[in-house]
């Protein structure tokens, strides 16, 4: 499988609808959330009223994966506000012919969350989970469509979005994560089927094994040790090569994780 | 109509002043705006819960529109330091063009605040934007429905928000802020 990557810029039905004449397999418009109270702090993606259930699933896994990494609240329900708030946002992802989601993974107006966005250590984890995400829905790879919220707007060529507290703006910081992402997909290696077990310190990557499909795994709080079953098929627990920082996540080391 | 909706406007600001003891009919109009606080809302992912202050203002008997601009003046500093919050401030004091209520629609025509509220847009920001506007509005019974324009342009506005102009709603119409010219 391999991705390839195209931003559309112009107005954005018409962002949708070149997406659409394009063959997109998916649609991701990014954006940050912006409140008047600094303590605002979650993780949200809207879908549009006439979502899929990959769209929905997709932006519930992402919201999620979000909220673990960052450490942040979900909002919306599950991560998801279908239609966006009262309309509000429908339209920016309503009109595609594909899974489309519209993200808002943290918020630009909080201090610590803006140092996140500013940093380019946040802007990699972001990109990092976005990349993964597009990985684990979309399989077979394709043409994803990333759309930069406000910017390159034809009818609004100088919105940015909101500020970041602290300085800079939403859009041109979107920007940065989705060219991050970019790469990722598209210079990396296709993930390997097999699922993998990972143990990461904030975005370096310590260990990494092969583990049983379907192997349970169990957490001892009491020893800091995770237990990983010896079924006879798996494949060897023995220590990962060395540690590779920069590479994308494989799209079932979420699920690893989680079990 | 018209008319008959800024006379029923009024009795409900009245009604407000009867129930506020202390407050002066003859020297005042009482009002209530609507702004977030983050101390008081007991879910703080949902930037939709506001909460009410009063204000009393010169009387008057366009309500819709003192009320308006009380809440575009923002919380005050005091206010603020309670709590409160709103994506309005001193910047956005002159936002409001005009107001005006027909047929249980009012219908607000804004200074262009793209420049002055670029959050606005957010999931959250747009909750906070917009709950604060009908939530105030809405304090007065002849109001069922609100539609913002910029500029004397519905679609403006609701392409600002990210909302479709279609088939589906009859919010882009421009007609009845052209039917009422400043």
């Amino acid at each position: 499988m391999s991705y390839t990557v195209k931003f559309y810029k112009g107005d954005y039905v018409q962002r949708q609808q070149a997406a659409n004449a394009d063959q997109a397999v998916a649609y991701v418009e990014h954006h940050f959330n912006s409140s008047s109270s600094p303590s605002a702090d979650y993780a949200v993606v809207v879908v549009g009223s006439n979502a899929s259930n990959t769209s929905r699933n997709w932006g519930r896994w992402y919201a999620k994966a979000i909220a673990e990494q960052f450490g942040t609240g979900i909002g919306g329900d599950q991560g998801l506000l279908v239609g966006g708030w009262d309309g509000r946002g429908d339209g920016n992802v309503k009109h595609t012919r594909m899974p489309a989601v519209l993200l808002e993974p943290l918020f630009a107006s909080h201090p610590q969350r803006a140092d996140a966005i500013r940093s380019e250590a946040g802007q990699a984890a972001l990109a990092r989970i976005l990349a993964e995400s597009i990985r684990r829905f979309f399989p077979d790879g394709g043409l994803v469509a990333f759309s930069v919220g406000h910017k390159y707007k034809t009818s609004s060529p100088n919105d940015r979005g909101a500020a970041l507290a602290g300085g800079g703006t939403e859009a041109d910081h979107a920007e940065k994560v989705l060219q991050k992402a970019e790469k990722l997909l598209t210079e990396e290696p296709a993930a390997p089927a097999q699922r993998l077990l990972r143990v990461m310190k904030g975005e370096k990557l310590l260990f990494e094994t092969p583990v049983d499909e379907d192997a349970v795994l169990t957490w001892s709080s009491d020893r800091n040790l995770l237990f990983i079953p010896d079924t006879g098929d798996a494949p060897d627990a023995a220590p990962a090569a060395a540690p590779r920082a920069a590479r994308p996540a494989p799209k079932a080391a979420r699920r690893t994780a989680r079990r | 109509m018209a008319a008959i909706a800024s006379a029923v406007a009024l009795c409900v600001a009245g009604a407000l002043l009867a129930a506020w003891p202390g407050a002066s009919i003859a020297a005042a109009t009482l009002l209530r705006v609507y702004f977030n606080n983050e101390r008081l809302a007991t879910k703080p992912d949902d930037c939709a819960i506001v909460f009410e202050l009063r204000r009393e203002v010169p009387k008057t008997e366009a309500v819709a529109a003192a009320a308006l601009r009380q809440l575009f003046a923002g919380p005050s500093a005091a206010e603020r330091a309670a709590g409160y919050r709103s994506p309005f401030s001193s910047a956005t004091a002159g936002l409001l063009k005009r107001v005006f209520i027909e047929h249980g629609t009012a219908y607000v025509d804004l200074n262009d605040p793209r420049p002055l509220l670029p959050g606005a847009t957010s999931s959250c920001g747009a909750a906070e934007f917009n709950i604060q506007i009908e939530r105030t509005l809405r304090q007065f019974t002849t109001v069922r429905r609100v539609i913002l324009a910029i500029d004397g342009e519905p679609r403006r506005f609701y392409e600002w928000m990210g909302q479709s102009c279609d088939l589906t709603n009859d919010q882009c119409d421009p007609a009845p802020f052209r039917r009422r010219r400043p």
